[in-house]
């Protein structure tokens, strides 16, 4: 019984092999707590990223709609699913408890176009109740929300979808360069005689056929606020509605304020390009607030071959972002959408529900099965379960390659703690002969070095908790970067003392087990071999 | 150097159940490690060769409009790009083809977004395909055909995903109008006919809306006449370089047709591997986590074994051995092991992904498709994966020999041959 005052002595006596061992060792579990902290943060914070923007926590639905959910990748016809939501229903969703908000929604998709008709992007139109949405989706990220509204206004204020990456523009908007030419030889000598023409001050008449001085022209009458004034009546005296709107932006701009050059370049560049648009390529118009747009959708009810499109007229009010990489969701208020639809009072195409706990998903979907079945209506209520199934898999693949890595790490450990006993079996033969002379058996040496190992790996879990939780609250602070699937594309760790007890329970019998190969060797030793070894 | 190498290599033997042990725990790490590279390649190994395969075969050479490239570097929109159009693709396609080094040129078509009406129900954003019967390898090759036959010929021919059976509730002869609008704005109602359905070989759900018709069809759909095309792939003899032949149609094109310019594939077509791409990214970034506690795991172990060798480290010393040399002489044991351990975790990990390949693990849940790229497990192989897993290895054994040898290889030569001596 004083087998423990031994492994205390021995740890002293090979203090630097153990120091090394429990260094090895706290690194593994400092992995192993981030990779399990990652692990959670992950699936936990993308479930709740798509419940908290996307899905909620239970919808019901039109049976129909029900299977489109579940299968996100299936087809719907055109046509909205609508299902009959009235008072008794929503008052009855509200009043049971744990039930934080039951919002009406419709949902609809659509393309927004400008003025022009041009399209600007499609998207996943919801209407909802303002107050609503932020209670039943908390996780929206809403930006730029522009608070001067008209109220004679009669365009209707929408939060657009998050911008996309490939709607970002990738090209200069306030310079010209020879990648803006639409033009190559006999048509290039001809624009740029044109362009001579209209604008002389800007361009030396001796410059020849001299290409780059000619761009370099180009590019400073770019910098140029009364460009517009220059621009030749010629070129007025059939309606172009491009060039107009060109000048007009020019004008507004030239004959304002003093502003930003990079502002007045882009309007000069948008004026040259309506100009002379077989030379110069368009400038993409960029994704404004406050500018009016036209919302296109189907009929919810009419469907032929060719049918009309309902057309919205409205404004971009902000930015909501969802789900960043398959967040298509915009949101306007509920009622301007279901009037421009012509949809009944009590019709919409589902009821969100928020809950204050997930855990009692199962228990008030079943309550309002209950309900509806009692009520004789057949819609169905669908979980975030249900509705996520076009999330899942990537959190779900993530957090098996994570688990896979937890057990390399495992496995690390072993092979590492192995060596080290291997090692110290071979190390301390004559160590083994001394103490098996002075009556110890081989079997309570075995022990001795199992106690050393719970030693060491008890040591080095504290360390390792230790560290890996600073990384971990590091994480948890700054988050993680180039975790495209979340907001800002940063992943913030959750700490749990769970992951600490995992790593603990994980490592220290893997360790045990992998000091049992070299240790059955001390079991087999001869002590008339040892001591003879020792003489 | 040959010296130290000799002796490297003998040091490996004698010292074997402490190389085993590096060995054992560098070969572990880098076959789980090439695993999950090769994870990584397969899913988008799956997605180029089946929706993106599809959508844009991989060829050796694009042919495009002379302006496609730059319009499209200038932001220009799809309205204005879908205008740059190859016109007279078909007498471009014979001279390119008379040109030695070619194997096969096919026009490529883009998807046009429009509605399927059918059976009193409208579907939007079916995507539309345009193949040229009798040279449509690229798409014949990727497809099985579940049920009826492939395109008959008949421009009014359609043939649809196999889920879209189910989906849309339509069947082999089916009547169906194609709705919308085509690619510059004109209203689209079209009657078509349903000839077949198929499978891709390689499927995943977004290739479920794609349909595909004959040139004569898709012309209809698109807008576009009949002899143009937004693309004509160019596949060129196993022999053949691609640059040399590149120069060559370059000038020819130059020749017979300036409305016209040729490229390499990647110019024109960049897949969007976005999520797969962010994928690969997370699994880089472990690894380099990995390597990291590994680095420390073996540079523990070298430092290790080097103090229980100090009496063979003292006979060295004794025996007139320089420290640089001794330091070499480790340094490229460790490196031995290493290489041969990672060579040996490569070879482990190649054999383990055919064997997983070759009992083709298929998948028939979206879910899992998604997660895959297709509907197969597939574990590729990438020179890069390779390449930066070796590196890695490499990394490792650089700095245990900086770390770890400097320390260990301070033994004094008198201590060490009076240890002997006892």
């Amino acid at each position: 019984m004083y087998l423990h005052k031994l492994v205390l002595r021995s740890l002293r006596r090979h203090r630097e092999r153990g120091r090394r061992l429990s260094i090895l060792i706290a690194l593994c579990i400092a992995a192993i707590v981030f990779l399990l902290a990652m692990m959670d943060s992950f699936f936990d914070r993308y479930v709740r990223l798509f419940i908290d923007t996307t899905t909620a926590h239970l919808a019901i639905v039109h049976p129909d709609a029900a299977e489109l959910k579940r299968k996100p990748w299936k087809r719907g016809a055109e046509g909205l699913l609508l299902i009959e939501a009235d008072e008794d229903l929503l008052s009855f969703l509200r009043g049971i408890e744990g039930v934080v908000a039951a919002a009406p929604i419709v949902r609809t998709s659509g393309e927004f176009l400008v003025l022009n008709g041009d399209q600007q992007g499609s998207t996943t139109m919801v209407g909802i109740d303002p107050d609503d949405r932020q209670r039943v989706f908390p996780g929206l990220r809403i930006s730029h929300v522009s608070e001067r509204r008209d109220p004679d206004e009669r365009d209707v204020p929408v939060l657009r979808r998050g911008v996309q990456f490939w709607e970002a523009i990738k090209v200069a908007t306030d310079s010209i360069t020879e990648g803006d030419l639409r033009v190559r030889g006999q048509e290039l000598v001809r624009f740029e005689e044109q362009a001579r023409d209209a604008f002389p001050r800007y361009f030396s008449r001796d410059a020849g056929g001299d290409r780059s001085a000619f761009l370099r022209s180009l590019d400073a009458a770019l910098a140029d606020p009364l460009l517009y004034r220059g621009v030749p009546d010629r070129y007025r005296q059939k309606y172009d509605w491009r060039l107009e709107e060109a000048i007009a932006a020019a004008q507004a701009l030239g004959d304002g304020e003093k502003t930003e050059i990079s502002r007045i370049r882009y309007v000069n560049k948008q004026l040259l390009s309506a100009l002379f648009p077989d030379a110069i390529s368009p400038v993409s118009e960029s994704i404004q607030l406050g500018t009016p747009m036209t919302f296109q959708t189907s009929s919810p009810r009419e469907v032929k071959a060719l049918s009309m499109p309902v057309v919205i007229p409205i404004e971009f009010a902000g930015f909501a972002e969802s789900m960043p990489l398959y967040g298509f969701e915009s949101f306007m208020a509920i009622q301007p959408l279901k009037n421009y639809l012509q949809l009944g009072e009590h019709e919409f195409t589902e009821v969100a529900i928020r809950l204050a706990d997930i855990g009692r998903v199962d228990s008030i979907k079943a309550r309002i099965q209950e309900y509806l079945k009692g009520r004789g209506l057949n819609d169905q209520v669908l979980d975030y379960r249900e509705m996520g199934a076009g999330y899942l898999p990537t959190a779900l693949g993530i957090r098996i390659g994570l688990m896979v890595l937890v057990g390399l790490f495992i496995a690390a450990v072993v092979i590492f703690v192995t060596n080290m006993i291997l090692l110290a079996v071979i190390k301390r033969r004559r160590e083994i002969g001394t103490v098996v002379a002075l009556g110890m058996s081989p079997r309570e040496y075995a022990l001795l070095f199992l106690g050393e190992i719970f030693v060491i790996v008890t040591i080095a879990w504290i360390g390792g908790a230790l560290l890996g939780s600073i990384v971990v609250a590091v994480f948890a602070k700054f988050g993680m970067p180039g975790m495209v699937f979340f907001h800002d594309h940063l992943l913030y760790f959750d700490w749990s003392a769970r992951h600490v007890l995992l790593a603990y329970l994980f490592v220290l019998p893997g360790a045990l087990a992998a000091a049992l190969i070299p240790v059955s060797r001390v079991l087999k030793l001869k002590p008339v071999e040892v001591l003879r070894e020792t003489q | 150097m040959m010296l130290s190498l000799k002796l490297a290599f003998r040091n490996i033997f004698a010292n074997r159940q402490r190389s085993l042990v590096i060995y054992i725990a560098i070969t572990l790490i880098s076959t789980v490690l090439f695993l999950f590279l090769s994870f990584s390649d397969g899913e988008i190994e799956n997605f180029t060769n089946g929706i993106e395969g599809l959508r844009n075969p991989p060829a050796d050479l694009v042919v495009s409009h002379w302006d496609y490239l730059r319009a499209r570097e200038a932001g220009e929109k799809a309205e204005s790009l879908n205008k740059m159009t190859v016109t007279h693709f078909r007498a471009l396609s014979e001279k390119i083809a008379g040109v030695k080094e070619v194997e096969a040129v096919y026009p490529v078509t883009i998807p046009v977004n429009a509605g399927l009406y059918v059976h009193g129900k409208k579907y939007k954003d079916i995507q539309y395909l345009g193949v040229e019967l009798g040279n449509d390898r690229h798409v014949r090759d990727r497809i099985l055909i579940t049920e009826g036959h492939y395109l008959s010929g008949q421009p009014d021919g359609l043939l649809l995903h196999a889920s879209m059976k189910d989906d849309l509730g339509v069947s082999v002869g089916d009547a169906v109008i194609v709705t919308g609008s085509t690619l510059f704005g004109q209203a689209l109602a079209e009657n078509f006919r349903v000839e077949g359905f198929y499978r891709s070989k390689i499927d995943l759900p977004t290739v479920f809306k794609a349909v595909y018709t004959p040139l004569a069809g898709y012309g209809l759909i698109s807008g576009y006449y009949e002899n143009e095309a937004p693309f004509l792939h160019v596949d060129l003899i196993k022999s053949a370089s691609s640059e040399p032949v590149l120069a060559k149609l370059q000038t020819l094109l130059k020749t017979i047709d300036p409305e016209v310019a040729i490229h390499r594939f990647g110019d024109i077509h960049q897949q969007s591997i976005a999520v797969y791409g962010a994928i690969r990214q997370i699994i880089i970034s472990i690894t380099l986590l990995i390597v990291f506690v590994v680095m420390f795991g073996v540079m523990n172990v070298v430092s290790t074994n080097l103090v229980d060798r100090g009496r063979e480290i003292g006979t060295y010393y004794c025996l007139g051995a320089s420290r640089g040399f001794l330091k070499r002489m480790y340094a490229t044991e460790i490196l031995l092991v290493n290489l041969f351990a990672s060579c040996t975790g490569i070879v482990i990990g190649l054999l383990a992904a055919s064997i997983l390949n070759g009992v083709g693990f298929e998948t028939h849940d979206v879910g899992l498709q998604m997660v895959f790229g297709g509907d197969r497990l597939c574990l590729a192989t990438s020179v890069s994966s390779i390449v930066w897993l070796t590196g890695a290895l490499l990394l490792v054994t650089a700095t245990t020999a900086l770390f770890s040898l400097g320390s260990a290889l301070k033994v004094s030569p008198v201590a060490a041959l009076r240890e002997t001596q006892n």
